[in-house]
């Protein structure tokens, strides 16, 4: 009988460090970080922690939204840089949108505006190239993200042009709170509630669970993945320049390596890679800021910058195995 | 008596893809409130016809009527228009949503901004499930249900959706003995509302059991559409692989041997409650039990794919330690599943590359490199041997062939190697009457030569055709042991339930 115990009990592990397992990490570290830098458990501190977790937090929900379908999004964090890397040559080389339009509210919607249009446009190419032409998501948006990349490139000239014009958004304050929480807090509202009450969000959960069951029971599936990779797209580039105005600048490495650090917020917060099972709320809120808050540790206890890195791969790393470990789909 | 009314009108129906006709001029009638059998070998163009009915694939030629009015479906949505379901094979419901959900996928009612409104889909699928009775609640999530309530609950579905013609595609495929008995009994009210159905199946007891008039497709042409009591099951049979067959299943005369090829000791795992088995050279030792009773579990923690808590595997008298896959491999023992596409065949490869997959490692030359003259040699002499219906082996995938054809590739590659113990789970699942035929001889001829094989089956009929002794699993552990001329339905069931 040994072994049958043996064996529910990794399974009762794995359900359970799937489950708690998140919250456990997330109390451990927080303890550790804490008692390693007292400035780590301030209030200005934890709203640092937000700040930077709002933009990433923002195209991680349309992370999750394209991997409810089963697609990825490996072009995300280009996108991000991307889209900045156009207004802002828009606002400053280009000289196309003039910075006295930054002295109403009419600059910075015009700003917002192209960028969710131009992240739209990316994420139709993206989804139409994956459904239409049946080609694997990772391979059609990993191309994208390096066309984006190429063409950003130029917009900057290799140079690191200047965000700073849409600093009063990214780093505003609304009574006493950072725009970005706010923004980040309405978003998380309304696609949670687009995710689990709506007509849309129930329809890409069941072609995520059943693609060829979903075209039967009349779903228009191709049009359907192509809206989530649209939803991605927008919620990448407004992110981005949300972003790129905290910082004030697009340098040249800008929105690298955000879109795995998206994957993994969404997978941790209990989004399946294998399509058919998302949480926005907690699940993506979670992960984006416990990857933020890891970070942000790392640098309290002046940890060496090579270890950023490897640290990232092994959230991921975790994240995923966790996902496969509980996946009970076609694998027995 | 008036002339009953026609629900469903085919007439002239064409259908070719890629140039290569599937369905020639198919002509057939099913009235208002009758049970329609549609039964022929895989490939002869079933599932084609269901697809053009249904919208999935466009019709070239023909026209259809549904209750004399003409029908043109172009996708799903049509057919679900004009009031027709399918209940498939594999189902149809996402195991992710709650059952309401799943009832309103196709037509959620809304508020503002599109926001499902749950309090309206909740109750008017409680209201459907106090109508069928079903043992779930509006926000149970389906994936944690059993397969025979997931298909009440899309029967449930398409009566809601006022489905006046309902077709069913090999629905008791997965269904335990209650179930299919439950499914039968709805089948049955459902025709006593009027419904008209068609009903798919390769089990022709079924068919004779349900059906009013059956019709026979073969490669493309209806070539028998009459009342069920006008034919019996072997004129049925006939029609349906269009030559005579003596026989439903092979004669030998072998005996049974001495020697204990396999012997399972005591085994104990998650859902095997101590089940010790001997199993002599020559024998077919058949297995019976009703889904759920442990007998996949018992045969996958034998090859080692699950683990044990207890117990050991013998073979020819000797442990096998490491208990693995691997390790059965090399003390000669096969394994055949019911799941061919998971984990019998590499579907997207040539029939060949599938042939020679197990024998790779005996046909090496020097340096590791495969013996290409001997992997060709070796690939004929089983297509030839168990005569697999295939053109050119070496372009032809393994998905592009039938299921039976598909079946007997799954055996070759474990013939090549010639173990002398099979263990086979339900080696004719969606195989058709003819390839059933050539998989018992092929089962057969192996245990002529020697080989001991454990074979799991649903169907009994088939375990008391070529078995020598029968098992049946309850619940985890050996309910009984029928020789074979104790063999008889009633036996078995009684040891089954």
């Amino acid at each position: 009988m040994e072994l049958t115990k043996k064996i529910n009990y990794r399974d009762n592990i794995v359900s359970l460090v799937s489950k708690a397992g998140v919250y456990i990490v997330f109390a451990v570290l927080i303890i550790w970080f804490s008692s390693a830098n007292k400035r780590f458990l301030t209030i200005d501190n934890l709203l640092l922690i937000l700040r930077q977790a709002a933009p990433i937090g923002i195209a991680a929900i349309g992370m999750t939204f394209v991997m409810v379908t089963g697609g990825i999004d490996i072009s995300l964090g280009r996108n991000m840089f991307f889209v900045s890397a156009i207004v802002s040559y828009m606002v400053g080389r280009g000289g196309m949108l003039p910075l006295s339009l930054f002295d109403t509210p009419v600059g910075y919607l015009l700003v917002i505006l192209i960028s969710v249009v131009l992240g739209c446009l990316i994420g139709w190419i993206n989804g139409e190239l994956t459904a239409r032409f049946h080609i694997l998501p990772f391979i059609v948006t990993l191309s994208v993200g390096c066309i984006l990349r190429g063409i950003g490139l130029w917009f900057t000239a290799s140079a690191t042009p200047s965000m700073v014009f849409f600093s009063p958004i990214a780093n505003g304050r609304v009574f006493g709170i950072p725009v970005v929480i706010i923004l980040f807090a309405v978003a998380l509202i309304i696609f949670d509630i687009v995710l689990k009450k709506t007509v849309f969000g129930r329809q890409i959960m069941a072609i995520g669970n059943a693609p060829n069951a979903a075209l039967k029971a009349g779903i228009n599936v191709r049009r359907t993945v192509v809206l989530t990779y649209m939803l991605c797209g927008a919620l990448a580039a407004f992110g981005g320049i949300l972003s790129a105005g905290q910082i004030g600048g697009v340098a040249l490495s800008f929105g690298e390596g955000n879109e795995f650090t998206a994957i993994s917020a969404a997978v941790i917060g209990g989004t399946s890679l294998f399509g058919g099972k998302a949480r926005i709320i907690p699940g993506t809120i979670v992960g984006i800021v416990l990857i933020t808050t890891i970070m942000n540790g790392l640098a309290m206890i002046n940890a060496s910058p090579y270890v950023y890195t490897i640290v990232r791969g092994l959230i991921i790393f975790a994240a995923v195995m966790l996902d496969s470990m509980h996946f009970k789909g076609y694998t027995k | 008596m008036s002339e009953p009314k026609v629900a469903l009108k085919i007439n002239g129906i064409e259908k070719s893809f890629f140039g290569i006709p599937v369905l020639h001029g198919i002509n057939l009638s099913l009235n208002e409130g009758e049970v329609l059998g549609l039964v022929g070998e895989n490939g002869a163009g079933k599932s084609t016809l269901m697809n053009v009915i249904g919208g999935v694939h466009l019709k070239d030629a023909g026209t259809i009527e549904v209750f004399g009015n003409p029908y043109e479906p172009v996708s799903p949505k049509s057919a679900m228009n004009e009031g027709i379901a399918f209940i498939h094979q594999e189902l149809n419901l996402f195991s992710n949503l709650t059952v309401a959900e799943n009832m309103f996928l196709e037509n959620f009612p809304t508020g503002i901004g599109k926001v499902i409104d749950y309090k309206k889909i909740n109750q008017k699928a409680q209201e459907t499930i106090t109508q069928y009775n079903l043992p779930v609640k509006p926000t149970t999530v389906v994936g944690t249900v059993s397969t025979g309530i997931c298909q009440m609950i899309e029967i449930a579905k398409s009566q809601m959706g006022n489905a006046r013609i309902m077709i069913f595609d090999e629905p008791t495929t997965s269904l335990s003995h209650s179930e299919k008995e439950k499914l039968f009994q709805t089948i049955r009210e459902l025709q006593k509302k009027r419904i008209s159905i068609i009903y798919i199946s390769h089990i022709l007891e079924d068919v004779f059991k349900l059906c009013d008039s059956i019709a026979v497709l073969r490669d493309g042409r209806i070539v028998y559409d009459d009342k069920a009591e006008n034919i019996t099951q072997e004129k049925l049979i006939t029609h349906m692989v269009g030559r005579e067959i003596g026989q439903l299943y092979p004669l030998s005369d072998k005996s049974v041997g001495d020697e204990v090829l396999l012997a399972a000791n005591n085994i104990i795992s998650e859902k095997v409650k101590n089940i010790s088995i001997a199993l002599h050279q020559s024998e077919i030792l058949g297995m019976y039990g009703l889904i759920g009773s442990g007998r996949t579990e018992f045969v996958r923690t034998v090859y080692g794919l699950d683990s044990m808590s207890s117990g050991e595997i013998m073979v020819r008298g000797e442990k096998i330690t490491n208990l693995s896959p691997e390790t059965c491999i090399q003390h000669g023992i096969a394994f055949v599943t019911e799941d061919r596409h998971g984990a019998g065949l590499l579907l997207s490869k040539p029939v060949a590359d599938n042939l020679s997959l197990v024998k790779l490692r005996n046909i090496l030359k020097r340096f590791k490199v495969v013996d290409r003259k001997k992997e060709t040699e070796t690939v004929k002499d089983l297509i030839s041997k168990l005569n697999i219906k295939v053109t050119d082996p070496k372009a032809q995938t393994a998905d592009s062939l039938s299921g039976g054809n598909q079946q007997k590739i799954v055996f070759g590659k474990w013939i090549a190697v010639e173990p002398d113990i099979f263990i086979l789970d339900e080696p004719t699942r969606g195989v058709d009457v003819g390839a059933k035929f050539e998989i018992y001889s092929i089962i057969m001829k192996m245990a002529e030569q020697g080989a001991s094989i454990l074979m799991i089956s649903s169907e009994m009929e088939e375990l008391m055709g070529i078995c020598d002794r029968i098992l049946v699993i309850k619940d985890g552990a050996i309910s009984g042991e029928l020789k074979k001329k104790d063999f008889s339905q009633e036996a078995v069931i009684k040891l089954a339930l």
